[in-house]
This record gives C-alpha cells, structure tokens and sequence, in this order.
C-alpha cells in the first residue's frame, strides 16, 4: 500500500510580537477580556511588505531545508489560505516561482480555517493516487490585512503566520496519512466571512467599508467548533478502529483555549494531550494546524512511530480530521 | 444613534432598534459585542460609557439618557455592583 508519509515541515511566524497590552485601540478596560475569553495573550504581525505568499514562502524554505531537499524535486504544492495575496491568480503562484520549484503544480484550497486538514487530505489523494511522488502543503494567514483593526470580537484573536509539510511517497500501510474525514455545510456560509470583494459584493457596490473586512458570529462559531470538532475526532478514529488512548497527540486548530478545553471534555480526555500554542501566536486560521504539527515534531513532544489526530473547523462551514502516524 | 446603529451591526435589522429594546436582544449580542459598542459610541459621539453600563438588560433608552445625563452613571453602576 501507498502512503502519504511526513519527510519534513517548517513554520514561520513574522517577527513583529504584539500582545494583548499592544492592543491601544481598544479600551484598556476590556484588554482583560481577550485572555480570558480566547487564551490569546500574544501575536505575530506581518510587516507591511509582507504578504501571504512572503510568509508562506519562508515556512517552505524551512521546510525544505530541515532535509535539504530541492525545491526543483517538489511535484505539486498545495497552499491552504483563506486571506491570499489577491483575488487572482493563486497565490500558491507566487511561491512556487520564488522557491524555484519549476517542476510542481500549484494551487490553493481556501476552506478557512480547515484548509490545513482539507490539504493533508488533498496531498494524500494526490500519493496515493499514484499521481505524485510528493505533495509540499503550505498554509499561510495575514489576517492582520483582512481584519477591522477595531472590532474587538475578531482581531484580538488572531496572528498571522505560515506552516509546512513535505509528503513523500511511501509503500506502507502503517506510516504517514492513515484517514481522513471532511465535512462542509454550507448553511454556515454567513456565519464567517468577508462580505464585500467578490462577485456576491463587488467593491464598487459596498455600502460601507466594513464589509470589506472579516467577521464572524462569535457565539454561533464557538457552539459550532466545540461540537464538529469533538464529533470528527471520534468519528475519525471509529472508521480507522483506533482507540482515543492511543493517540498520543491531539493537533487541534488554535482557535480559542476554551473550545480546545471543551473538545477535550467531550472526549473524556486530557487536555493536556492537546497541543496548544495559541497564547502566543493567536489563530492563525488554516497555518495553525501545520505550525503547531511543526512545533509538536521540532520540539519533541511527538516522534517517529506516534499517532497523531490533526482537527480543524472554520468557515463555511467546514471541518475536517486526519489520522496520522509520524 | 439608530443610524449609527444600523451602519455598524449588521445583523441589526431597522424593526429591532426601539427606545426599550434591550442590548440582548442584539442578534449575537456578548461581552466582546459590547466592547464594540462602547468603542462606536466613543469614536462617533466622543462619550466614555463604561463596559459594566453595555450589560444584556440595558435598554436603549438608558443607552441615550446616560449619553445625555453622564452625572446619572455613578448611580446606575452603584445600581450594577449592588444587584451583582
């Protein structure tokens, strides 16, 4: 059998720290809420000359220098974003060209904050199809670019910042990607969103320039995260019959402290078997599974031969899972 | 303010802005929802109202008499911390 395996990953977070106290805009009064409603206490802001494809180019770069791998070897890349460069063309373009993979393909896949699962399991499909020797998924925010620097119920939950993951092809059944599931509804499509910009709301048909930035129903995306997302894990590890306890760790989207806490509770597991990172880098949207896979890989806390639950949830609605065996 | 309003929070529909509706009612109405409002009345009518006034039950029509009468807001929060 033909596998999707894990031959290395990288992550970037820009440099500039913001934490909570940076936040002047807001009413000094309310700061204290942003800990303890989210978890997020610091973020990573994108320069001004920084864009998507910047950041994401440089979690590639350091992806594929962990191994020494040549970027002129990548088949196909995968760039999971939902703030990309621009309307047109992909932004997965630009990073191909910069990199220097001249032999791969390159597309995104926006499922907002899913696009890291939907792109493992993309990535998989391409392998085990026979179709690539090997997948490089990028996932890549600057949400800092598509928020209303205002508006207290979304910006102080997020950071920008990028992951990465080279698949390689492997004949095995027991390494690498080993299920996946992925769900949409699309009932939630307004639940999360930027209004305005697309051809539902063209630019010059806005009414009011907030609807060209992100917003979310904060209420409804936390009731909707703490359900799918504790519901796909089991489902996940049923269709793979494989028991909660052998997971060795839980790579949940970094959207909010309190979900991660509530998933956990759901599943009657502990969460310190969630890897958690987003107190200081926020929710990076799509990038947080794959900087968090980075960081839970570079750091030690899992190893070759551990089983690994991916999960994520976001705009949509959609939602997704992967099982993998590092 | 209603205009203010309707510009502002688009889940709030023309019907649902009353003199005693409460900020509740508010479609998606949370403790981060209110720290919009509170910033929204600064920035457009230059009043500091604080976040403990932006509670669930308060009415509009509070809303406009503090903005109207600030002297009537260390009565009202005394009021808050009280009940609370």
């Amino acid at each position: 059998m033909r596998n999707a395996v894990i031959a290395s990953t990288g992550s970037y977070l820009p440099e500039t720290v913001v934490s909570n106290e940076d936040l002047k805009q807001f009413p000094q009064e309310a700061i204290k809420l942003i800990g303890e409603k989210t978890g997020v206490f610091y973020r990573r802001m994108a320069s001004d000359k920084e864009c998507t494809s910047d950041l994401a180019v440089q979690a590639a770069i350091a992806c594929l220098d962990r191994i020494a791998y040549s970027p002129e070897m990548v088949e196909g890349i995968l760039l999971a974003t939902s703030s990309p460069d621009r309307m047109q063309p992909a932004t997965a373009a630009r990073l191909q060209h910069i990199i220097g993979a001249k032999k791969a393909f390159a597309f995104d896949i926006n499922s907002v904050c899913s696009g890291s699962t939907f792109g493992i399991t993309v990535a998989d499909a391409l392998i085990k199809s026979g179709y690539c020797e090997n997948i490089l998924l990028v996932a890549s925010e600057v949400y800092s670019k598509i928020m209303n620097r205002k508006d207290f119920s979304s910006y102080p939950f997020f950071g920008d910042g990028a992951g990465a993951v080279l698949f390689q092809a492997c004949n095995t059944s027991s390494d690498g990607v080993l299920h996946s599931c992925l769900r949409t509804d699309g009932s939630g499509s307004d639940t999360i969103s930027v209004p305005a910009g697309g051809t539902m709301l063209p630019f010059v048909k806005m009414a009011n320039t907030r609807l060209a930035f992100f917003k979310m129903k904060g209420i409804d995306v936390f009731n909707f995260a703490v359900d799918k997302g504790s519901e796909i894990i089991l489902q996940l590890l049923k269709e793979a019959d494989v028991h909660i306890n052998d997971i060795k760790c839980f790579i949940c989207h970094q959207a909010n402290a309190n979900i991660i806490h509530k998933i956990a509770g759901i599943l009657d597991v502990s969460a310190d078997r969630f890897f958690m990172n987003l107190s200081s880098y926020g929710n990076t949207a799509a990038a947080s599974v794959l900087i968090a896979l980075d960081e839970a890989i570079s750091t030690g806390v899992v190893a070759k031969g551990d089983l690994v639950v991916t999960v994520a949830f976001g705009g949509g609605f959609s939602w997704g899972a992967n099982l993998i065996r590092i | 303010m209603k205009e203010v309003l309707l510009d502002n929070f688009f889940e709030i529909s023309d019907g649902l802005i009353a003199p005693e509706t409460k900020l509740g009612e508010i479609p998606d109405w949370d403790s981060m929802v209110a720290v919009n409002l509170q910033i929204l009345l600064h920035d457009t009518f230059h009043v500091d109202l604080p976040l403990e006034l932006l509670h669930e039950n308060t009415i509009f029509n509070d809303l406009i008499m503090f903005m109207e009468q600030p002297d009537k807001i260390p009565a009202a929060m005394k009021e808050i911390r009280e009940r609370n």
